[in-house]
C-alpha cells in the first residue's frame, strides 16, 4: 500500500465486501424460510381476501392491454378481485383502449386530467374498500399465480406489504438482457433484504398492501417521482413490516437501449438520493434498524463512492496517455513496432486490490448463481452473465454521477 | 418493528476482516517471492561475473566470447526491467529493493569495469553506455525508454548501466564523480564523455554508428523474411 489512493479504495473495497457478505450472512441464517415453498392451495377460493389492483396509465396504449389480460388470467377468484385502471390524462390512445374492457364486472376505468403517478394512485385508493390493495404499473405483466402467492405472505400478521419477484419482460436487446441479470439479483436481494426488515421500496408493479397501511402512513406523495420509495420508507418510519414473495413473478418492461436505461436510473437514483434525504433522520438511528444503520447508509456512501472510482480512473486513464505520450515523444513510432508478448508471473499485478475486487466479483457471481435458484424462471445465461460483469460497472457510474448531480443542484426529474 | 442485531454485524465484520487481511497476506508473500527472484538474478549475475574476473585476472586467456558472454547483459537487462517495474508498483522505497538497486549498482560497475579491462585484449567488445538518472526528472523517463529501445535492438553490441544518482552508493557517486556528471539531468556517458541533458536516438547512433548498422541489418533482416 502505498499511497492515499490506494488506502480510500481499498476502504471502498472493504464497505463494498462488508454489504455483500453482511448480505450472503443474512442469506445463509435464513435460507430455509427464504427457499420455503408456500402452497397457493392451502387456501380455498372462500378463504381468499378480497383485492383491489390499481393501474395508473399515462399514454401506455401499447402495454396496457397486456397489463390487464395478466390481471383476468390471474388464478385469483375474479369475484375477490377488483380493477381500477386510471387514465391520468393520457393524450395517446390509452383511453380507447381501456374502453374495450369496459364490459368486464370488476374493471372499473377512472379518468382525469394529468396530475402525476401518485395522484392516479390516490384517486383509486380513496375509493377503494378492500382488505388489501395494490398497484401494478401499466407496462409490467402478473404470472398468473403472483397474487394467491403474494396473498400468502399475509399469513404473517406483522406483514404490511408484500413486494413481489421482478423479471425483465423478454429481453431482446443486449441491454435488457443486462438488466435480466441485474433483475435476478435484484430479486435476490429483495429476499435477504426482507428478512432484514430494510426494504426501502415498494415497486410500482404489484405491490400489495394492507388497506390499512394507507390509513395509518397516509397516501402517496409526489416524491421525486419515486412515490413507491417514499412510501416503503415512510412504512419502515412507522415499524411496518415489508415481505418479499420471491416465487410471485411479474415481468416489466425494460428499457431496450442506453438513452432511456440512462433516463429511467436517473430518476430512481436521484429519487432514492432526495429521498434518503427527506428521510435523514433514519440514517445511523438504532430505532430503524438494518435499514437506518446498514442499507441507506451503504446506498449513499456507495453512490458518493462511484465519484472517486470514476475520478480514479480517468486518472489512470491520464496516466496512462501521459506514458504512451512520454513513449511517443522518446523513440517516435518505434513504439508501435510489433513483439510478441511474453508471460512473466513477475509482471502480474498482485495488489491487496485486486484480490479484494477478485472476492467482491465472487459474491456477485454467488450473487447470480442464488438469485437463478430462487427465480422460478428466466434464469439468466452464461452468455447474459458475461456483459453483465463487463459492461455495467462502467455504465452505471453515469446515472450515479448524473443523479449526484441532479440532487446537489436541486434539478426537477421528469418521468420520461 | 426494527431488530438490530449487532452479532450478525460483527460476524460480517470479521469475515470482510478476513479476506482483506489475506489478500494482504497473499499481496506480500507474492512480493517477497518477487524479491526472492531478484536475488536469485542478481546472485547469479555475480557468479558470472566473478568467473569472468578470476579468468580475466588469473590465466589471462579467457575468451573474448567467454568475457562478454550475451547471458551477463540479458541477466543485467532483466534485472533492471525487473527493478523499474518494482518501483513504477510504488515498492521502489522498500527496504528489500533499495537493497537490491544498490547491489545492481555494483554489479553493474564491476561489469563495466572488467569490459573497459579487456578493451585491449577485445577490440570488438560490446560498446557501453553509462546512464545517471534521478528521480521526478521527466527527461530521464524519456531517455530510460530511448535507452531501454536501443538496449532492445542491439543486444548484442550495447550494454547500458543505469544508476540512481540519488542512490546512497559511494562506487556510484565516485563513478559520477570521475565522470563530471551534473544538472541537467539525465547524464550520459560515452566512449568517456558526458553529455548533459536528453540525447534522442539519432544523437546517439550519431555518436555510436555501430548501432545504425545493427538496426538497419536487424530491419533487413525481417523485411527478407517477409
Amino acid at each position: 500500500m502505498n499511497s492515499w489512493r490506494d488506502i480510500l479504495t481499498l476502504a471502498i473495497l472493504f464497505v463494498s465486501l462488508y454489504y455483500e457478505i453482511f448480505l450472503l450472512v443474512t442469506y445463509i441464517e435464513r435460507r430455509k424460510k427464504i427457499h420455503g415453498v408456500f402452497s397457493v392451495k392451502t387456501r380455498t377460493g372462500d378463504d381468499l381476501p378480497r383485492v383491489t389492483v390499481i393501474v395508473p396509465c399515462f399514454n401506455e396504449e401499447h402495454t396496457v392491454s397486456k397489463t390487464l389480460d395478466s390481471l383476468l388470467a390471474l388464478e385469483y377468484p375474479q369475484t375477490k378481485l377488483k380493477i381500477v385502471v386510471v387514465n391520468d390524462g393520457s393524450t395517446d390512445n390509452t383511453l380507447k383502449v381501456l374502453e374495450s374492457y369496459r364490459n368486464y364486472p370488476h374493471i372499473e376505468i377512472l379518468n382525469k386530467e394529468n396530475g402525476g403517478k401518485h395522484t392516479a394512485l390516490n384517486l383509486a385508493l380513496q375509493q377503494s374498500n378492500t382488505e388489501f390493495v395494490g398497484c401494478l404499473d401499466a407496462d409490467s405483466y402478473a404470472r398468473p399465480d403472483s397474487l394467491a402467492r403474494i396473498i400468502m405472505k399475509f399469513d404473517r400478521p406483522e406483514v404490511m406489504a408484500v413486494v413481489p419477484s421482478l423479471q425483465v419482460f423478454e429481453p431482446k436487446t443486449l441491454i435488457q438482457k443486462i438488466q435480466k441479470v441485474e433483475y435476478v439479483i435484484g430479486a435476490f436481494m429483495r429476499a435477504i433484504l426482507a428478512e432484514m426488515n430494510a426494504l426501502y421500496v415498494t415497486p410500482g408493479p404489484f405491490s400489495i398492501f394492507r388497506r390499512e397501511v394507507f390509513e395509518i402512513v397516509g397516501y402517496y406523495r409526489k416524491a421525486h417521482n419515486t412515490e413507491d420509495m417514499e412510501m416503503a420508507m415512510r412504512m419502515q418510519v412507522n415499524g411496518m413490516h415489508i415481505a418479499s414473495a420471491h416465487d410471485a413473478v411479474v415481468y416489466t418492461s425494460s428499457p431496450r437501449g442506453v438513452k432511456t436505461l440512462y433516463k429511467q436510473r436517473v430518476r430512481w437514483t436521484s429519487g432514492f438520493l432526495n429521498n434518503a434525504r427527506d428521510y435523514k433522520h433514519m440514517l445511523f438511528n438504532l430505532k430503524y434498524g438494518n435499514i437506518g444503520m446498514f442499507v441507506m447508509p451503504f446506498m449513499i456512501v456507495s453512490s458518493i463512492c462511484v465519484l472517486f472510482v470514476i475520478t480514479s480512473i480517468g486518472y489512470d486513464l491520464i496516466t496512462m496517455v501521459q506514458a504512451w505520450y512520454l513513449r511517443y515523444s522518446s523513440i517516435g513510432l518505434n513504439m508501435f513496432e510489433w513483439s510478441w508478448p511474453s508471460f512473466n508471473w513477475f509482471y502480474i499485478q498482485t495488489t491487496p486490490l485486486l484480490f479484494c475486487g477478485i472476492a467482491a466479483m465472487s459474491i456477485v457471481l454467488i450473487f447470480i448463481i442464488l438469485g437463478s435458484r430462487i427465480s422460478t424462471d428466466n434464469k439468466p445465461k452464461v452468455l447474459e452473465i458475461v456483459p453483465y460483469v463487463c459492461l455495467y460497472s462502467f455504465i452505471a457510474p453515469l446515472w450515479v454521477i448524473k443523479s449526484l448531480y441532479n440532487v446537489a443542484l436541486q434539478k426537477k426529474m421528469s418521468w420520461r | 418493528m426494527h431488530i438490530f442485531d449487532w452479532k450478525r454485524y460483527i460476524i460480517t465484520f470479521i469475515f470482510t476482516a478476513a479476506i482483506v487481511v489475506t489478500a494482504l497476506l497473499i499481496s506480500s508473500w507474492i512480493n517477497s517471492q518477487r524479491v526472492d527472484e531478484l536475488r536469485n538474478i542478481q546472485d547469479s549475475i555475480s557468479v558470472n561475473l566473478l568467473s569472468s574476473d578470476v579468468q580475466f585476472n588469473l590465466l589471462r586467456d579467457a575468451s573474448c566470447s567467454d568475457l562478454f558472454n550475451s547471458s551477463i547483459g540479458q541477466e543485467l537487462g532483466s534485472l533492471s526491467d525487473k527493478l523499474s517495474y518494482m518501483e513504477s508498483i510504488g515498492r521502489g522505497n522498500d527496504t528489500d529493493v533499495v537493497t537490491l538497486k544498490k547491489y545492481y549498482s555494483l554489479l553493474e560497475i564491476r561489469d563495466y569495469l572488467l569490459s573497459n579491462s579487456a578493451a585491449s585484449k577485445c577490440p570488438s567488445r560490446p560498446v557501453t553506455i553509462l546512464y545517471f538518472y534521478k528521480a521526478n526528472c521527466p527527461d530521464c523517463d524519456r531517455q530510460g525508454q530511448i535507452l531501454t529501445y536501443l538496449r532492445q535492438h542491439n543486444p548484442d553490441v550495447l550494454r547500458v548501466y543505469s544508476f540512481d544518482h540519488d542512490l546512497d552508493v559511494s562506487a556510484v557517486r565516485t563513478l559520477a564523480n570521475i565522470h563530471k556528471i551534473a544538472e541537467p539531468f539525465p547524464n550520459i556517458v560515452i566512449g568517456g564523455k558526458t553529455l548533459s541533458g536528453l540525447q534522442s536516438i539519432e544523437s546517439i547512433e550519431k555518436i555510436l554508428p555501430i548501432l545504425t548498422a545493427t538496426s538497419t541489418a536487424t530491419s533487413s533482416k525481417i523485411i527478407r523474411n517477409q
